[in-house]
């Protein structure tokens, strides 16, 4: 699963119609690190490449690194053997919560 | 607190088939994850019973299992998002949270974690999580029904898309499971712009050096191949043949193989299935290759039944 950075990456980059080629090339950088920022689940970004990305896609450094600000990730679908836990979302940890308050709704010993 | 030893993903699914294979007969694919979860406690005689499935529209979950304590009964709740991709998908996720209740939950449903066993801690988590993918493979997609199925010896596309619908499962997971078992050279790449997100070889394509490391570099898909064409027919089931080199420089000059290709809308994500012939070329095949050893041979990889 890509890291939030990654996926706002490749979000901002898609949604200003740019080939990984093209933001390499504008970004100084070259196109198999960035396919690496944007796709795995360990990147390695240093602060002057994010910095320049950050800048080339008209956002700060801190909007890309920044965790609470994360779009809601798309998990790699078809991946069935090695899925991984991932963040909540915050409307669905509450949703969780209810369906469990309902199912444990006169629970003697819950608590 | 339970008697019984730790529990092993393998040998719970198999015990499950078994029992399935009794009651269910040859109608029981694909497997009913949600009658089998229901029904475990009783069928196994433990008193703390799966007594919720329930499927929501859950953004960004995929499934878990909660202890419910009911009426001071230890219950359980197997919650999964209903709204997430394909059926086969949700069945996954399904027989995953079984495989947890049956091989996890004498482990508790809580980890108390400090700083310091953080690390351990992960790596339980890891373990189980594994765990509870090969039970799901093994209860959906039991090998000696699997070679049953696939029947013949030319596996093609059509083929693994028809068990897959027969399992109910993603043909990727059909896919990663006959790359388990089978006795040919074959490769799954899974791919997203250009460069390989993760690949996957058979034992024989294994051992033959047809694989890609793909955890280093990012390793770039060949420029040669279907999966760089601009071919973006959804499903290319025939599949095309051209020179094994294109994908592994390491195979001799005259070897082929058969590349198919799907493209997935979804995430820009492109599967090849890449079948090589048999390392040898085949003037190198012996004349008693082609007697009753390989008629035995083909009944043990199950591309022919004895009961036919």
């Amino acid at each position: 699963m890509p890291t939030p950075l990654g996926i706002k990456i490749r979000q901002l980059r898609k949604e200003q119609g740019l080939s990984l080629d093209q933001l390499a090339a504008m970004a100084e950088t070259s196109k198999s690190y960035l396919w690496e920022l944007e796709n795995r689940e360990t990147a390695n970004p240093t602060m002057d490449k994010v910095s320049k990305i950050a800048e080339k896609l008209g956002v700060t450094a801190e909007f890309l690194l920044n965790d609470e600000q994360a779009t809601h990730s798309a998990e790699d679908a078809d991946k069935a053997f090695f899925r991984k836990y991932q963040k909540l979302p915050a409307p669905t940890k509450k949703k969780i919560q209810d369906i469990l308050t309902v199912l444990r709704e006169n629970g003697s010993d819950d608590e | 607190m339970n008697p019984a030893g730790p529990r092993s993903p393998i040998p719970e699914a198999n015990r499950l088939s078994k029992l399935l294979n009794i009651s269910r007969g040859t109608e029981r694919f694909p497997v009913d994850v949600e009658e089998l979860a229901r029904g475990y406690a009783q069928q196994f005689g433990h008193n703390d019973p799966i007594a919720e499935v329930i499927g929501a529209d859950l953004p960004g979950f995929e499934g878990a299992l909660y202890g419910t304590n009911k009426n001071g009964k230890r219950e359980w709740a197997l919650l999964y998002n209903s709204a997430i991709g394909t059926p086969g998908r949700i069945r996954f996720t399904m027989a995953h949270e079984l495989g947890h209740y049956i091989l996890h939950r004498q482990n508790g449903n809580t980890f108390e974690c400090s700083e310091a066993d953080l690390l351990q801690w992960e790596s339980i988590e890891k373990r189980q999580e594994a765990e509870a993918d090969v039970f799901a493979s093994y209860l959906l997609m039991p090998i000696d029904d699997f070679r049953r199925s696939i029947g013949t010896d030319s596996v093609d596309l059509n083929i693994l898309d028809g068990c897959a619908k027969r399992y109910g499962v993603s043909l990727t997971a059909a896919i990663l499971k006959w790359l388990e078992f089978t006795e040919q050279r074959a490769v799954l790449v899974m791919s997203t712009e250009g460069y390989m997100l993760w690949a996957r070889s058979s034992q024989s394509a294994l051992r033959s050096g047809a694989y890609f490391r793909t955890r280093n570099a990012p390793i770039p898909i060949p420029n040669d191949s279907l999966a760089a064409s601009d071919i973006s027919a959804t499903r290319e089931m025939q599949g095309s043949e051209l020179s094994a080199r294109i994908w592994f420089p390491q195979e001799p000059q005259d070897m082929s193989l058969r590349e198919f290709k799907i493209v997935s809308d979804r995430y820009e994500r492109t599967m090849s299935l890449l079948i090589l012939p048999k390392a040898e070329p085949r003037w190198m095949l012996e004349p008693e290759d082609k007697g009753n050893g390989l008629l035995d041979e083909y009944i043990r990889t199950g591309h022919f039944s004895r009961n036919k």
